[in-house]
């Protein structure tokens, strides 16, 4: 944890820094860079894992990665360069899920048995609110939850990328590790199979 | 028709969006905080690093190359020409072709004088 002193303790270290970012205005920019991002780096690992924890220890990885190799980088790169990390290891999560699933096939184990029959996943949360617009919006939810869980992770990604982060189709390429063709691809048959799926269940 | 889908597919990107913002928003208070720290560990380790470390390992490399160089340019005069090149001495005694010139090695000594005299 950084205390208030150390921070301080920084600047006052540092007084030959005109013309340029000091170190705590460095720190303070990317505190609110990574607070503003975090939750919905958050919800993107969630839905291309399925699972939160996994999911957090990703977008802690990608926020270490970012601070330490890209921190001195213009403030208006960490956007794209972040979504380039995360979703670089979201792909690299996949792969070993994938080598992982081959090992349980071949070894005959069924590793989701335990989670399945877990008491604990059919117990309400009481801390969310029980107004009726919470219920269609938790519906909304759960239904865009299942749909973008169901396209290929390229589309997921794409999707999420250009309509929620709202990159542009070459941040997009660049964060995806393909070409702008493909973004362009991979975003237009992600909408259209979304729309598909949700239909008449869309609020 | 294109106009329209294009319209549609618009609205539909707005909505999704609107949905995913609002649940990025309720996120429960496990997740929130587990991301608080994440973050604050990432700028922690930020924070120990200084500039001047870099700054002082660079000029430690430079000076390491400094040093060497000099060292190699002062290197004092070997007696022997050939002193830094012991492979050459282990292929030629060791080469099969030279065991045979070493077989005539009287042979050349007779040759080499015979060069020098006549």
């Amino acid at each position: 944890m950084i205390s208030s002193r150390r921070l301080v303790a920084l600047d006052i270290a540092h007084t030959g820094w005109q013309g340029r970012v000091s170190p705590l205005e460095e720190l303070r920019a990317l505190d609110r860079f990574l607070a503003g991002v975090e939750r919905r780096a958050f919800r993107m690992a969630q839905l291309a894992t399925g699972q939160d924890d996994e999911a957090l220890d990703l977008v802690q990885e990608a926020m270490l990665k970012l601070v330490e190799r890209y921190a001195a980088r213009d403030e208006a790169e960490w956007g794209p360069l972040f979504h380039r990390i995360l979703q670089s290891k979201i792909r690299d999560w996949y792969r070993r899920q994938r080598v992982r699933s081959r090992w349980r096939v071949w070894l005959g184990r069924d590793e989701d048995g335990e989670a399945a029959d877990d008491p604990l996943e059919a117990i309400a949360d009481p801390a969310m609110p029980t107004a009726e617009h919470q219920v269609t919006l938790k519906e909304a939810s759960a239904a865009l939850d299942e749909a973008l869980r169901s396209l290929p992770l390229r589309q997921q990604q794409a999707f999420l990328l250009r309509a929620w982060e709202e990159l542009d189709v070459a941040q997009t390429a660049a964060a995806m590790g393909c070409s702008e063709g493909s973004v362009k691809t991979h975003y237009f048959r992600a909408i259209h199979t979304l729309r598909k799926r949700l239909g008449n269940h869309w609020p | 028709m294109s106009q329209l889908r294009d319209h549609e597919d618009k609205a539909f990107v707005r909505r999704a969006k609107a949905v995913l913002d609002r649940t990025a928003a309720d996120l429960d208070q496990a997740a929130t905080l587990r991301l608080q720290r994440a973050r604050l560990a990432a700028l922690s380790r930020r924070a120990s690093w200084r500039p001047r470390l870099a700054w002082v390992s660079g000029l430690a490399v430079a000076a390491a190359a400094v040093v060497a160089v000099w060292l190699w340019g002062h290197q004092p005069p070997t007696q022997h020409p050939h002193a830094a090149l012991p492979w050459e001495d282990v292929e030629l005694v060791s080469s099969l072709e030279n065991v045979e010139l070493a077989d005539d090695l009287d042979f050349y000594h007779w040759l080499a004088g015979d060069d020098t005299q006549g």
